[in-house]
């Protein structure tokens, strides 16, 4: 139902107008309680927050009697309004009234006419001087007629009221001003018929005033309880004292401090508490909403007091036996890589088949006329020295072979050092190149710069190296006199462990400027040089990748004869640690699944 | 002092060092925790020495003073550009006086970045898409049946890839149901090729990594003999 807020009555649920008086609600979704200024629903009759009537009441009976039946307002029960207006209600006559009326007017005639005629009441009377004379209704009219003026004595009722109270006190009569007294009615008031009614009788209407006629003798009228849920509803101002709840502490008064508001209180809506903060208490038990282990667990997680984590995480004590399998697996491999080691002999007999990357880097360098200018990128330091050395020097010492010119560089710092020592290696194994730095090769030490360093030597040769890596000016390198720019190098050589160094110059040299470029690098990079070979352009020459291709490539430099020596001991010792490692992961893996088909049966 | 002493003692302390190393297989200890900080400071060390010769020195502060002494205004402008940018890096660490440094951190993001990014359009990206999609040099190759078999191969282990990394499944359109099946599908046949190549990936690693133990074991093999005479 919505009650309208401004005649009370109530409407079907969905009404936009009210039926009585025609106000419109259709937008007013919330009222405003006018005692604490909460929302209410327009159903609510009374504040969901302080029980004050929100709803005003409606009409009174007999002071602004509503018609009887009007629209789908509520159905009037006969015998609330006026007298024309149960006149007006059963115009069918005597006929019409039901049985249950009819007893109830057989109870009210016993009070005399009287009472009726007091509800009787000319129609122009205003509603300010009807409330004011129904205050005064039963007190005993004390001025004469001949005092009143014409105007106030055709207000006068022309009969008693129908229940007067107790004569008032003389006291009472004195207090009242003169033009009040002589508002009093004048005729006497009819003597009450039952003892003065409790107070909440006085208040209940004519009608539902209990009537002992039709009850056996002995038997009396008892009052009935008003059940709780009804007592829920009644108005708190209409309650009694022991109806009345617990009183609600007063709400603290909010002075505004601040503003052009500062001073006056509640003025502001109290911010509601949902938007403030709250802080976690340790331990606090939080009820939750949803039974499943996920909210279970975040509940728990919430309500753990905050920890610092340590910055040292505790090592895990590993028993000896643990580390069992460790120790043989780590003196398994150490003994399997020494031995072919310290046999000092091939235990093998294999041919050499080596990979057309292999292939193809070594026709290119053999292919290089003597006294070709190579550039040699050193891109690795100490870390990777043992895998890229003996790339290295397979390569350098093939192009001291044929007498190529060799400008080494590296974008590392600590690269020019491994640079150095290698060269110097293959110089003291070359005939010719004892003597020849300056002249035959040239390192040019490091090339700051990373991928910018790469695309300058481009852009300027003479910029991007001015001196060696001892310092020596380019002017007084005669081999840096015959190279005035990149183009002028017939090969490029890179030699790294890591491919962000050979993709910067694949780039940013061997593709913009068309230059032929080889690699030597680490086996971790083979796959993404391989990729670079492949291409339609073959930007990649060659590619020389780990200890087995160089050990492979050595074998091609001496005329396709197979390896003997060191090579060859080394390549054994490799392949023992392969063998020892794909035997080590199958008999883990057989352990880990007949571990595992145990736990499961 | 000797070099061959020198070089005697050099390598010792290597073949010494080598073993600290070593000994982290039977756990975390006190001669694997100095080896290693002495790699570390020993590189740092060397880097800035090289740091500073290399690049202070022989490519800034020698050039500027050449170009001042030769009264090379463009040179002497470009080298005190370059000396400023690198002083404004030393304003980095503290907070507060950090803006300026940015200036210097910018100018090398945005200089990588442009290289790094045109370089691999052209030297990367468009190459390899070519050779992927070439499948006559495939033929060439490795013969017309074999040939053809390796660029489909390609070609289905390309797509499949890049679909794998389609993670968009709209559910509106006629071909709603069959472009899912088409992603599901091929999108896994893609996922194991990425298997395989992470698989052959760390396989090569492993093999690197062998190598590296193999040398340092070879190099300490080799000292001892030197020192037994052999």
């Amino acid at each position: 139902m919505i009650y309208c807020p401004k005649c009370g009555t109530a409407n079907r649920d969905g009404s936009k107008f009210c039926n009585e008086c025609g106000e419109s609600f259709g937008s007013q979704t919330r009222i405003k309680c006018p005692n604490c200024d909460t929302w209410n629903p327009v159903q609510n009759v009374f504040c969901s927050a302080c029980g004050h009537r929100i709803v005003s009441l409606p009409p009174k009976p007999g002071v602004e009697a509503p018609p009887a039946i009007k629209g789908l307002s509520l159905p009037v029960k006969p015998g609330i309004g006026t007298e024309e207006d149960r006149s007006a209600a059963t115009p069918g006559g005597e006929e019409d009234i039901p049985a249950w009326l009819r007893e109830l007017e057989a109870s009210l005639s016993a009070e005399g006419a009287a009472g009726k005629a007091a509800l009787t009441e000319p129609a122009e009377v205003p509603d300010w001087l009807r409330d004011l004379r129904d205050s005064l209704v039963g007190e005993p009219p004390e001025v004469a007629e001949e005092g009143l003026p014409d105007r106030l004595a055709a207000l006068r009722p022309t009969a008693p009221p129908a229940q007067p109270a107790a004569p008032p006190p003389a006291a009472e009569e004195e207090e009242l001003p003169d033009w009040l007294a002589a508002l009093r009615p004048t005729a006497p008031p009819a003597p009450p018929a039952a003892p003065p009614p409790a107070a909440e009788e006085e208040e209940l209407p004519d009608w539902l005033v209990p009537s002992e006629e039709g009850l056996a003798e002995g038997e009396t009228l008892v009052r009935a309880e008003i059940p709780d849920w009804l007592l829920t509803l009644k108005p708190r101002e209409l309650r009694k004292e022991e109806e009345v709840e617990a009183p609600t502490p007063a709400k603290e008064a909010v002075v505004e401090e601040t503003g052009l508001l500062a001073g006056l209180q509640d003025i502001l809506p109290v911010e509601i508490i949902i938007a403030q903060p709250r802080l976690a208490k340790a331990g606090e038990e939080i009820a939750p909403v949803i039974e499943t282990p996920q909210a279970r667990l975040f509940a728990q997680i919430v309500a753990r007091p905050p920890t610092v984590a340590s910055k040292v995480m505790p090592r895990p004590q590993a028993g000896l036996l643990a580390l069992l399998p460790r120790w043989i697996l780590s003196i398994a491999l150490i003994a399997a890589l020494t031995l072919p080691l310290l046999l000092d002999r091939p235990l093998l007999a294999r041919t050499i088949e080596p990979a057309p990357t292999v292939s193809s880097l070594y026709e290119t360098i053999s292919r290089l006329g003597s006294g070709a200018r190579v550039l040699v990128a050193f891109d690795y330091d100490p870390t990777t020295s043992s895998e890229m050395d003996v790339v290295a020097q397979t390569l350098i010492g093939h192009l001291m072979d044929r007498q190529a010119r060799i400008v080494a560089v590296s974008l590392l710092p600590a690269g020019p050092a491994s640079a150095a020592s290698l060269l110097a290696d293959q110089a003291a194994a070359h005939p010719g190149y004892e003597e020849g730095y300056g002249r035959l090769y040239v390192n040019m030490g490091y090339l700051p710069g990373q991928v910018a360093a790469v695309r300058l030597l481009g852009e300027s040769l003479e910029m991007a190296l001015p001196c060696d890596f001892y310092g020596t000016s380019r002017a007084d390198l005669e081999l840096m006199g015959q190279v005035k720019e990149l183009q002028d190098f017939d090969l490029i050589l890179e030699l790294t462990a890591g491919q962000d160094s050979l993709r910067w110059w694949i780039e940013q040299v061997g593709t913009p400027y068309g230059l032929p470029l080889a690699a030597g690098v680490s086996a971790l990079v083979e796959p993404f040089a391989r990729a670079y070979y492949q291409t339609g352009s073959q930007q990649l020459k060659g590619v020389v990748a780990g200890v087995p291709d160089a050990l492979t490539y050595s074998a091609l430099r001496s005329g396709g004869e197979g390896l003997t020596g060191i090579p060859a001991a080394r390549l054994d010792s490799q392949l023992a640690g392969h063998l020892l490692f794909i035997v080590a992961i199958l008999v883990s893996n057989v352990a880990y699944l007949v571990q595992r088909s145990r736990r499961e049966s | 002092m000797d070099t061959g002493l020198l070089d005697t003692i050099g390598t010792a302390v290597a073949v010494i060092l080598t073993l600290f190393v070593f000994s982290y297989l039977l756990g975390d200890n006190l001669l694997y925790r100095l080896a290693e900080h002495l790699f570390v400071g020993v590189a740092v060390g060397y880097a800035f020495v090289v740091a500073f010769h290399s690049v202070l020195i022989a490519r800034l502060l020698d050039p500027l003073v050449q170009a001042v002494t030769e009264g090379n205004g463009g040179q002497v402008l470009l080298k005190l550009i370059a000396l400023l940018l690198g002083g404004l890096l030393l304003f980095k660490p503290a907070r507060r006086l950090s803006g300026p440094g940015n200036l210097s951190v910018a100018v090398l993001i945005g200089v990588g970045t442009a290289l790094a990014i045109g370089g691999a359009v052209l030297g990367t990206l468009v190459p390899q898409v070519d050779a992927s999609a070439d499948l006559t040099r495939y033929v060439d190759r490795y013969g017309p049946g074999l040939g053809l078999f390796s660029g489909f191969v390609v070609l289905v282990g390309t797509a499949g890839t890049l679909l794998h990394f389609y993670f968009h499944r709209s559910e509106e359109g006629r071909l709603a149901g069959l472009r899912q099946r088409l992603v599901s599908s091929w999108g896994g046949l893609g996922r194991c090729f990425i298997l395989i190549a992470f698989g052959a990936i760390l396989a090569v690693t492993f093999l690197s990594r062998l190598s590296l133990l193999v040398g340092r074991i070879e190099f300490v093999l080799d000292s001892v003999r030197q020192v037994l005479g052999g």
